[in-house]
């Protein structure tokens, strides 16, 4: 059997030196972009911010919330205006309750010791910017979303979200201290489900029925 | 089924036909409407079924897709990038370890490649999502995808990262990019040695197609970069436009590949130019704080690259190119005196000068060469300059002096070329006239005037005006007047003897070069006698002189050296043909 030539002159090594090392940044590229979520979830800065959660629409549905943030503008720090979709830096604080304070926006990034987040222009006014951060969707079930419709003006939705060189991951979405997704009717119906099961484990000890827990009303109004 | 419907239809309509209740021409009506409705489904409609049904099937699938999607994990969607990634990979290395560079395999390979690339790239940052940024995305992909460019020589693939820098740049990446524009300069840039990879393999197809590519997304991805400028950047694009083009004029002029360079470049300069002498355009230069650092740096290495090529580049060709690169250095030049402060008519002034220079240069390379596209873009840059001034939004006071510089540079170029046309004809006409000696001509003059004496009686019925007697019995006149008519200016006043022979038999130019007789040879040779029988030369004189007739022998020598003396040529008093008036010659 005629085993195929296997040497490499000295520019097909290159070649394959050069396609193994892009291969590896590629993947070296993904992992980047996982790690750097995990990294922000794991050692972020936890700050609270209110928030108005909004049902995102699909054609093809989606697993996840638009999140708009009220607090959307700041006061300009820099004599230079800044244009419209430029990146700049909210620099950020944390009251006594946990909330952020902006404390103002600028082209550059805070001394040492300052938090920011990273945002872009949406306009620019009399002295405030306008602005809109990059972290504003929020994974959630696609039967766990519906939850949303239960919020009313007087109630208090709190994003909660980590922080760490500018980027941010909402960790959750709490109205009036309670998760959004166990407001909803797939949690309603997880529960009865688990209600169902414990019942069916006290059918089989001799209690019966008459009416079905899934067919009651998820939530009490 | 139908067929043996279709059978017995046909036999039936065939026996009510033989029977009399249908007539022929019923028949063949029945049979036309049955095939009409047998016919089956029409083509188009069935194309239309076709992809209808397609789509439904692809939106179910994309549908069950999504909702399986939603179910899973974040490892799973990781996973299933990296996966299609690391096969992409293995896939450039298959085309790689089989040669297929350049081959249309390899484009296949790394035109997917480059797609998987974008889509593993798209999971990811969905996934671990921190925001999306449409434009940093564009960004790394295109940085991503380059390498298989070069690994696996595919034009395919240099489209993909074209459009990928275009998207980038339409979506306002260069104001957030590190560099701003320049960042997009480097990335075209990093394309640049594409071009080396592919002429060291001779590749012309890749070779056209990268260059075109090329050439259009330089000149979209400034357009498009130039418009969140503060000011239109005609300087940077002059200099931009004179450096392509003279990277066009060092291809070889038959190769295919330098076609986009040169005119893409040569339109862009011209456009600089033309934005150049509006005066709106100036407002922004006047008005901003200063240039970009980076605009700068690009526009000193494109003057320099512009240098270099103008020393060593550019081949044979010379005076178009200069003119062409001399466009930024005027531009500069009028930045310079506006941003000094000295703001006036005088950019608006040299800028639309030398436009119409340029376009009237471009006019008449095209007339001269007979290059109609030279000639049609130079109509079109006279043009767009007047339209420009009228339609710029701005009139300025310089309009009517264009307009009457256009068109006095018209006319005068309109009365020179017709002016170098008429002598070039006469010139040639001289020449082909010259040809002939005196006895062509005079034969010529023959022909025609017995071909006018022909034509006599037509000319007379069409003339009623002209007496019919008077113009039968003045044939030769009239002939002899056509022919002087025909002769040019020079020859009118040379009066020919006409020779006796040839008015007897008027020769036909065919017959007036007659072949030469062939000569026989008149040699003889030398008789020795001895010095006895010479007879004494006192004798002789009588003799000789009486051997006179013997001449022909003579030729041993130069036919030159002592001539013969001609036979006196009986004189042939000339006469006028207008004394005999023709009439003896019926």
């Amino acid at each position: 059997m005629k085993l195929p030539d296997m040497t490499l002159s000295s520019d097909s090594r290159v070649k394959w030196f050069v396609l193994i090392l892009v291969s590896l940044i590629q993947l070296a590229v993904l992992g980047y972009i996982g790690w750097r979520w995990h990294n922000i979830t794991v050692d972020g800065i936890p700050y609270q911010w209110q928030c108005v959660p909004r049902l995102e629409v699909s054609s093809f549905g989606t697993d996840y919330i638009r999140v708009v943030f009220p607090q959307d503008t700041a006061p300009w720090m820099d004599v230079a205006e800044p244009e419209e979709h430029q990146t700049i830096y909210v620099h950020i604080a944390r009251d006594d309750k946990g909330m952020m304070e902006i404390k103002g926006a600028s082209a550059s990034k805070p001394l040492i010791g300052g938090d920011y987040m990273e945002a872009r222009v949406v306009s620019y006014h009399d002295g405030n910017v306008q602005f809109q951060v990059g972290f504003n969707r929020y994974r959630i079930a696609p039967d766990k979303a519906d939850g949303i419709y239960d919020i009313t003006s007087g109630d208090s939705v709190i994003a909660s979200i980590r922080m760490k060189k500018g980027l941010g991951v909402i960790e959750g979405i709490y109205v009036n201290g309670i998760p959004l997704e166990a407001s909803s009717n797939g949690a309603a119906m997880e529960a009865a489900r688990s209600a169902r099961q414990g019942d069916g484990g006290s059918r089989t000890s001799g209690r019966s029925r008459i009416i079905e827990s899934g067919m009651v009303p998820p939530k009490e109004e | 089924m139908e067929h043996i419907e279709m059978k017995w239809l046909e036999q039936q309509i065939r026996e009510w036909e033989s029977k009399g209740w249908v007539s022929h021409e019923g028949a063949v009506q029945i049979r036309h409407i049955l095939e009409m409705k047998t016919g089956g489904i029409p083509l188009p409609l069935l194309i239309i079924v076709m992809a209808l049904g397609l789509a439904i099937a692809g939106m179910a699938l994309i549908w069950g897709l999504s909702g399986f999607w939603y179910q899973t994990g974040f490892a799973f969607r990781i996973g299933l990038a990296a996966g299609l990634l690391l096969f992409s990979q293995i896939a450039v290395g298959a085309g790689m370890l089989r040669s297929q560079q350049g081959t249309w395999a390899g484009e296949a390979i790394a035109v997917t490649h480059i797609l998987i690339l974008g889509v593993a790239l798209a999971i990811a940052l969905q996934t671990y999502y921190v925001g999306w940024d449409t434009s940093s995305y564009l960004a790394g992909w295109a940085l991503l995808s380059l390498p298989v460019i070069y690994l696996l020589r595919s034009a395919g693939a240099v489209i993909l990262y074209a459009l990928g820098v275009l998207f980038w740049a339409a979506s306002g990446g260069p104001v957030n990019a590190p560099g701003g524009a320049a960042f997009m300069w480097i990335l075209l840039v990093l394309l640049v040695p594409f071009y080396g990879l592919l002429q060291s393999h001779n590749d012309e197809i890749r070779l056209s197609v990268y260059s075109w590519t090329l050439t259009i997304t330089v000149f979209a991805a400034f357009g498009l970069a130039a418009l969140d400028a503060e000011y239109i950047p005609f300087l940077l694009l002059a200099t931009l436009a004179a450096a392509i083009m003279l990277t066009g004029y060092s291809i070889d002029i038959r190769k295919a590949w330098g076609v986009p360079f040169r005119w893409f470049g040569r339109g862009a300069a011209a456009g600089s130019l033309l934005i150049s002498s509006l005066p709106a355009s100036w407002y922004g230069i006047a008005r901003i704080q200063g240039f970009h650092w980076t605009t700068i740096t690009v526009t000193v290495i494109l003057f320099l690259s512009i240098m270099a090529l103008l020393l060593k580049g550019v081949k044979k060709r010379f005076w178009g190119p200069v003119l062409y690169a001399g466009i930024p250095v005027i531009i500069a030049a009028e930045t310079m005196l506006v941003r000094s402060g000295l703001y006036s008519s005088v950019p608006l002034i040299v800028s639309s000068i030398y436009l119409i220079f340029i376009g009237f240069y471009e006019m008449v390379q095209g007339i001269q060469s007979g290059h109609t596209k030279h000639t049609k873009f130079g109509v079109c840059v006279l043009l767009c300059l007047v339209a420009a001034f009228f339609w710029g939004g701005s009139v300025s006071p310089l309009v009517p002096v264009v307009a009457i510089v256009i068109l006095a540079l018209v006319l005068v170029q309109i009365r020179r070329t017709s002016d170098s046309r008429r002598d070039a004809a006469e010139r040639a006409r001289h020449r082909t006239d010259l040809r002939h000696n005196v006895t062509t001509v005079r034969a010529n003059r023959k022909t025609r005037s017995r071909r006018k004496k022909q034509q006599t009686p037509v000319r007379v019925t069409e003339d009623p005006a002209v007496p019919a007697e008077e113009t039968a019995d003045t044939p030769d006149t009239a002939g002899t007047a056509d022919a002087g008519e025909d002769m040019p200016e020079w020859m009118k006043a040379i009066h020919m003897p006409e020779l006796k022979e040839e008015q007897k038999s008027p020769a036909p130019p065919a017959d007036t070069v007659k072949p030469r007789e062939p000569e026989l040879s008149r040699f003889t040779p030398p008789v020795f006698h001895n010095p006895d029988d010479i007879p004494l030369p006192q004798a002789a004189p009588a003799r000789e002189k009486t051997q006179t007739p013997a001449a022909p022998a003579r030729p041993h020598g130069s036919p030159w050296g002592n001539a013969a003396p001609r036979p006196e040529r009986e004189k042939h008093f000339t006469h006028s043909p207008w004394s005999s008036e023709g009439g003896d010659r019926k």
